[in-house]
C-alpha cells in the first residue's frame, strides 16, 4: 500500500528522512526510531503534507501530496496536542467526517460508532479544550477511524494515554490490523510496540536501519550474538554439554547463582530446536528459559547505539 | 523553603500534616538570586526581539525622520546664510529643539511598531504556554517579573528613540556649535526625557494589552487597533468639533483635542519637554498663512499620560496570576 | 455539501464570544463617537459632514482594514499556529475549496461587520432639512444672503466674477441697484437664485481647473469631476462647487442617504479586495499579520494622500474613488489636507473598479494556486 523508492527529504540543512526505500503492506507494522529519527517526516509525507525531495513516495500507486483521491483512504492521527479547543470531541469527529465526505445522514452514527470505539462516548459533549491528554489523544483516534479508512496512520497515538488506555488502545489497533486494513504506528516506546506487532520498520537520523519481523531481525545480526538464559539445577552439566554444539560459542554460570547459565549461540533457531531435545534426552530439569535479547530493546539497542 | 501559603512557619509542613499541601503557593523563602532579579526577564525579552531581522529594520527606518533632519540641515550649510536663517528658523526660541521634536514626532509611529514587535507577545506568550507559572514558581516577585517585561519594552524603544537622536545632536554639536547651538544647553536632558516618554507610554501600553491575551496575534492586533482608532477618533472630534473655536483664531481647545489620542498624549508631553512651538502652514487652498502652534496643555496631557502608564501596568498586574490557563 | 459545512465551520470559528465583543465594539465606535459630536455640537451638529468624517476614516479607513487583516490572514494563519491546518489538509477536499470557504467566511465576516457600523452610523447623524438632497438652491439654503450678495456684487475672485457673468440682465441691474448696507429684497434673493440656479442645472464650464485652484474641493465633488460629471451629476457638481466656494455663506445641499447606500454596496468590495489581498499574504508569509498591520495602517494610509501617481498603488485609492465622502476641512495644519491640496486628481470610478476587480481576483486566485502548492507544517515539529 505503501512504497517509498530512495526517498529523501530535508528541510534546509536538517535531513528528515535519507534515501529510505520500503514496502509497507496490511496488518500492523511499527515505525520506531528515537526521538528526532525522521518519524513525523516519514508519516507526513505518506500523508501528503510534504513532498519528498528526491526519490518517490507512493500511498495506493498514487503521489500523497494533496491527493483527495488518496486522502479517502487515509485516516491520520498527528502528533500535535493542539486541537480546536472551543469544540466538543463530538463535532470535532463529525466536522473532520464531514470533510472526509460522509453524508449528512449517516454522520451521526458513524461518530458515536468511532467515539465509542475510543471509548469517548461519554465526554463527547464536552469542550477539547477542558480534555486531558488521554482523552485528545482518543478524540485525535476517533477522526482517524470515522471514515473507515484503509491505511491508518498513527503519529505516536500511545503518548499520553494511561496504562489502560493503551492498553485498550493497542488492542483497538491489532483488531483494525486483523480486519485487513494497514495500519502504522510510531512510537519510541518499545514494550509498547512489543505488545501490538513483530513487524517493525526501524529508522534513526533519517535512514532506514532495518525492516521486518523483530525475531528475523535479530537472527540476522551476527555481529551480536545470540544470548540465551537458562535456569536449571545441572547448569553447569548443561553448559558442558551444549559446549559441544558447534554454534555454541560460550556458556558462562552465573556469579552468585549456580543455577542460571548463560548460552551465546550464533544461530538461535537451531539453538531453540536442539535444546528441548538435548533436555528431554538427557533428562536436565530446564525451570526457566529466556532470552534477553530476543525482544525489541536488544534490536534497538544494537541497531540504534551499535 | 516550604513554608505554608498563609503564614511561612519555622516547622515544615509536612509536620503540621501528613498529607502534603499540594496547592499552588508563591515562593516566599529567602530570596538569594542576584539583586536585579527583574533584569533577567527583561534581558530574556530583548534578545528574543534582537534576535529578530525585520527588528532591525524597523529600527534602520525608525531612524528615517532624524536622518532627514540631519540631511537637510547639511543642505543647508551648503546654501546661503539667508535660506538657512529661514528653514532653521522654522518655530520661534529654540531653534535645534523645534527641529529635534520634529523628527521625534515622525519617529513616533515607529516606535510604536517597534513596541508592538518587542512586546506584543512578551506575556501573552507566556499565557499560551503557561510559563508562568515556570516564572513565578522561581524566586521571583510578581513585580519582578511585570518590571522585566515592562522594562524589556522600555529599554528597546528607549534606546531606538534615544540612538538617532543622539547622532543627530552630535552631528549639531560639532556642525553647529558656533551657529547658536550653544544656546540650548537643556537640549540633551530634552531628548533623554522625551525619549523616556515615549518609551514608558509604549511600554505601559503594550505590555497591558499583552497580559490580557493569549497570542501574540491578537495582542499586537488589538494594541495597533487601539493606537489607530484612537489617532483617527481623536482627528475626527478635532475637525468636526471645535471648527469655530479655532476659525476664531483659538488654537488650545483644538490641539488638545487634536492631541486626544494615544500617540496624541505621548507626543503632547514630549512637546512640553522639548517646549517650542511649530510653525506650520495654514489652511491649504485659502491663505497659506504660517500658523504658529504651540503645546497643548501640560497638566491635562500629564494627566492622561500617567493614566496611560499607570493604567496599563496596573492592568497587567491584575491580569498576571499563576494560573493554569485551560479553555473551554 | 462538503463547501457548505466548511463554511458552517468556518463561520462558526469566527464567532467566539471574544470576536462577537470585537466586532461590537467596532461596530458601535463610529455611532458612539457621532453621538458624542452630536451632543457637543447641539445645533450647529452638522449630520454630513460627521457622517462623513467617520465613515471615510474610521469605517473605511480603520473597521475594514483592520477586520480584513485580522480575519484575511487569521483564515491561514490561526490554523498554522494551532497546528490543526494538518486536519484540513488531510483531508480528501481539494486544498483550494478549503481555501475558499474560509475566504467567504471571512469575507461576510469583514463586510457583515463593517456595513452593520455605516449604518447604524447613518442612523445617529441623520438629520432630516428641508432641501437636503436638492441641487437648487432656496433661500433658505443661504445662511447669510447679504453677504453673499454682497459678494456677487463686487466680484473678487474669478468664481464670483463668473457667478456675476453669468446673470442676465435685469437681475444683474437689480443686484447693481441693491445698497449692500441694507437687506436684500426678497425679490432680489429670487432672482439671483434663478439665474444661478439655471447654472447649476446645465453649465458644464463652471468647473475648470483655473477658477478652483483657489477652492480645496471635497473628496466627492473631486471624484465628480474626474469621473466627467454628465446628465444630472451635473447639477450636483455645480451646486457641490459652490458651496466649497462659500463655505460659510450656504448651506450645505447633502444627506447622508446616498452615501451610505453607496457605502453599503462599496463596503463589501472592499472586503473582498482586502480580504483577499491578505489572505494571499498569509499564505506566503509567517508573520502576514504583522505585515498585513503596517500595509493597512502604513501603507494604506500614506500612499493615497501621496502627490503624484503614485497613489495608484493603493487599494485606498480606488475605494475612495468609488465611495468619496465630503469630509469636514481641518481647521489648520494638517498634513493630509495639505497633501491632498498638492494632488486633487481623483481616479476615475470606471478604473476604480476594474483595479478593484483584478486585485481581488488575482490576489484570490494566487492565493488559491499557492495554497494548493505549499506545505504546510508547523516549524518546530518539522524534523
Amino acid at each position: 500500500m505503501i512504497t517509498l523508492s530512495r526517498a529523501s527529504r530535508w528541510y534546509g540543512q536538517v535531513i528528515g528522512i535519507n534515501d529510505v526505500s520500503c514496502e509497507i503492506g496490511p496488518g500492523l507494522t511499527a515505525l520506531l526510531g528515537p526521538n528526532g529519527a525522521g518519524k513525523s517526516t516519514l508519516m507526513k509525507l505518506v500523508t501528503g503534507q510534504l513532498r519528498p525531495t528526491t526519490g518517490d513516495v507512493l500511498v495506493f500507486r498514487e503521489r500523497p501530496f494533496a491527493n483527495t483521491r488518496v486522502f479517502r483512504r487515509i485516516g491520520y492521527c498527528p502528533e500535535i496536542e493542539s486541537c480546536y479547543e472551543d469544540m466538543t470531541g463530538r463535532e470535532f469527529v463529525s466536522m473532520l467526517a464531514a470533510l472526509a465526505g460522509i453524508p449528512s445522514s449517516q454522520r451521526a452514527s458513524r461518530c458515536a460508532d468511532a467515539l465509542e470505539l475510543v471509548g469517548m462516548t461519554a465526554a463527547a459533549s464536552r469542550k477539547i479544550g477542558g480534555y486531558s491528554k488521554g482523552m485528545r489523544q482518543r478524540v485525535k483516534i476517533a477522526q482517524a477511524i470515522v471514515h473507515d479508512p484503509d491505511l491508518l496512520i498513527l503519529d505516536e497515538p500511545l503518548n499520553g494515554l494511561d496504562p489502560v488506555g493503551r492498553r485498550e488502545m493497542t488492542d483497538l489497533f491489532v483488531k483494525l490490523a486483523e480486519s485487513g486494513k494497514c495500519v502504522v504506528v510510531s512510537s519510541h516506546i518499545l514494550y509498547e510496540v512489543e505488545q501490538m506487532t513483530r513487524r517493525i520498520l526501524l529508522i534513526d537520523r533519517g535512514r532506514m536501519r532495518a525492516m521486518g519481523d523483530v525475531y528475523q531481525i535479530r537472527a540476522l545480526i551476527d555481529a551480536h550474538p545470540h544470548r540465551v538464559a537458562i535456569t536449571c539445577p545441572e547448569a553447569r552439566r548443561l553448559a558442558r554439554r551444549l559446549l559441544e554444539f558447534p554454534y555454541v560459542l560460550s556458556a558462562s554460570l552465573d556469579r552468585a547463582d549456580d543455577s542460571r547459565l548463560t548460552v551465546e549461540t550464533r544461530q538461535p533457531d537451531q539453538f531453540y530446536d536442539d535444546l528441548p531435545r538435548l533436555a528431554l534426552a538427557d533428562g536436565y530439569q530446564v525451570t526457566e528459559f529466556e532470552s534477553p535479547d530476543n525482544n525489541l530493546e536488544a534490536v534497538f539497542r544494537y541497531l540504534v547505539k551499535g | 523553603m516550604t513554608a505554608g501559603p498563609e503564614k511561612p512557619t519555622d516547622s515544615p509542613a509536612s509536620v503540621v500534616s501528613p498529607i502534603a499541601d499540594v496547592s499552588y503557593r508563591h515562593y516566599d523563602g529567602p530570596l538569594h538570586s542576584r539583586a536585579l532579579r527583574w533584569w533577567i526577564v527583561a534581558l530574556a525579552g530583548i534578545r528574543q526581539a534582537l534576535r529578530k531581522w525585520w527588528f532591525w529594520l524597523l529600527v534602520m527606518v525608525s531612524m528615517a525622520p532624524y536622518a532627514f533632519t540631519g540631511l537637510l540641515l547639511f543642505v543647508q550649510t551648503r546654501l546661503g546664510a539667508d535660506v538657512q536663517q529661514a528653514m532653521l528658523g522654522m518655530g520661534s526660541g529654540a531653534r535645534f529643539a523645534s527641529l529635534f521634536f520634529q523628527a521625534f514626532d515622525g519617529q513616533l509611529f515607529w516606535l510604536m511598531v517597534i513596541g508592538l514587535t518587542v512586546g506584543a507577545a512578551s506575556i501573552a506568550a507566556d499565557n499560551r504556554t503557561n510559563a508562568l507559572q515556570v516564572y513565578l514558581a522561581k524566586p521571583i516577585t510578581k513585580t519582578d517579573y511585570l518590571l522585566g517585561k515592562w522594562m524589556g519594552v522600555f529599554v528597546v524603544v528607549f534606546v531606538a528613540a534615544l540612538l538617532p537622536a543622539l547622532l543627530l545632536f552630535l552631528y549639531c554639536m560639532l556642525s553647529f556649535w558656533r551657529e547658536g547651538f550653544t544656546r540650548e544647553p537643556w537640549l540633551i536632558i530634552k531628548i533623554l526625557g522625551a525619549s523616556a516618554v515615549a518609551a514608558a507610554g509604549y511600554a505601559s501600553l503594550v505590555v497591558g494589552i499583552s497580559a490580557w491575551c493569549r497570542s501574540a496575534m491578537v495582542s499586537g492586533a488589538l494594541s495597533a487597533g487601539v493606537y489607530f482608532a484612537s489617532s483617527i477618533i481623536a482627528f475626527v472630534l478635532w475637525a468636526t468639533l471645535h471648527l469655530r473655536d479655532l476659525r476664531a483664531g483659538d488654537m488650545t481647545a483644538g490641539v488638545l483635542v487634536q492631541n486626544a489620542s494615544l500617540s496624541g498624549v505621548i507626543k503632547s508631553v514630549a512637546w512640553n519637554i522639548y517646549d517650542v512651538a511649530i510653525r506650520m502652514p495654514g489652511r491649504p487652498g485659502r491663505m497659506f498663512t504660517p500658523v504658529e502652534i504651540h503645546p497643548p496643555e501640560l497638566w491635562i496631557m500629564l494627566t492622561a499620560y500617567v493614566a496611560i502608564v499607570v493604567g496599563g501596568i496596573i492592568g497587567a498586574r491584575i491580569r498576571i496570576r499563576a494560573v493554569e490557563v485551560i479553555s473551554g | 455539501m462538503v463547501e457548505r459545512f466548511l463554511l458552517a465551520t468556518a463561520l462558526r470559528d469566527l464567532i467566539t464570544a471574544r470576536r462577537l465583543v470585537v466586532a461590537a465594539l467596532l461596530i458601535l465606535a463610529p455611532s458612539c463617537v457621532a453621538i458624542a459630536i452630536r451632543m457637543g455640537m447641539r445645533e450647529s451638529f452638522d449630520g454630513v459632514a460627521t457622517y462623513g468624517a467617520l465613515a471615510s476614516l474610521l469605517v473605511f479607513g480603520f473597521v475594514l482594514p483592520i477586520l480584513a487583516v485580522v480575519f484575511g490572514t487569521g483564515a491561514v494563519t490561526q490554523e498554522i499556529e494551532q497546528k490543526t491546518i494538518v486536519y484540513l489538509l488531510t483531508r480528501p477536499v481539494a486544498r483550494w475549496r478549503i481555501l475558499a470557504s474560509k475566504y467567504l467566511a471571512a469575507w461576510i465576516s469583514i463586510s457583515g461587520t463593517g456595513v452593520l457600523g455605516i449604518v447604524l452610523l447613518g442612523v445617529v447623524t441623520y438629520q432630516s432639512r428641508p432641501g437636503n438632497g436638492n441641487t437648487r438652491l432656496y433661500p433658505s439654503s443661504l445662511r447669510d444672503a447679504r453677504a453673499f450678495l454682497g459678494r456677487l456684487q463686487t466680484p473678487d475672485d474669478s468664481i464670483t466674477e463668473y457667478l456675476r457673468a453669468s446673470l442676465s440682465q435685469p437681475t444683474g441691474d437689480l443686484l447693481d441697484r441693491w445698497d449692500p448696507e441694507t437687506p436684500p429684497g426678497r425679490r432680489l434673493i429670487r432672482a439671483v437664485l434663478r439665474d444661478l440656479n439655471s447654472v447649476i442645472s446645465s453649465d458644464r464650464r463652471f468647473y475648470s481647473k483655473e477658477r478652483f485652484a483657489a477652492i480645496s474641493l471635497p473628496e466627492d465633488a473631486r471624484q465628480l469631476i474626474a469621473d466627467g460629471a454628465r446628465g444630472p451629476a451635473v447639477a450636483r457638481l455645480n451646486r457641490w462647487l459652490i458651496e466649497a466656494a462659500f463655505p460659510d455663506l450656504i448651506r450645505t445641499s447633502r444627506t447622508t442617504r446616498n452615501s451610505l447606500a453607496r457605502d453599503i454596496l462599496v463596503l463589501p468590495i472592499g472586503a473582498a479586495a482586502y480580504g483577499a489581498f491578505f489572505l494571499f499574504l498569509a499564505t506566503i508569509f509567517q508573520r502576514a499579520l504583522i505585515m498585513g498591520l503596517f500595509l493597512a495602517f502604513g501603507w494604506e494610509s500614506w500612499v493615497p494622500m501621496l502627490p503624484g501617481n503614485f497613489k495608484l498603488v493603493s487599494v485606498m485609492t480606488y475605494l475612495r474613488a468609488l465611495a468619496p465622502h465630503a469630509r469636514p476641512e481641518a481647521p489648520s495644519a494638517d498634513l493630509m489636507q495639505l497633501f491632498q491640496s498638492l494632488s486633487p486628481e481623483s481616479v476615475p470610478a470606471s478604473l476604480a473598479w476594474l483595479v478593484l476587480a483584478a486585485t481581488t481576483g488575482a490576489s484570490l486566485f494566487l492565493a488559491l494556486l499557492v495554497f494548493s502548492w505549499r506545505e504546510y507544517v508547523p516549524k518546530d515539529d518539522a524534523v
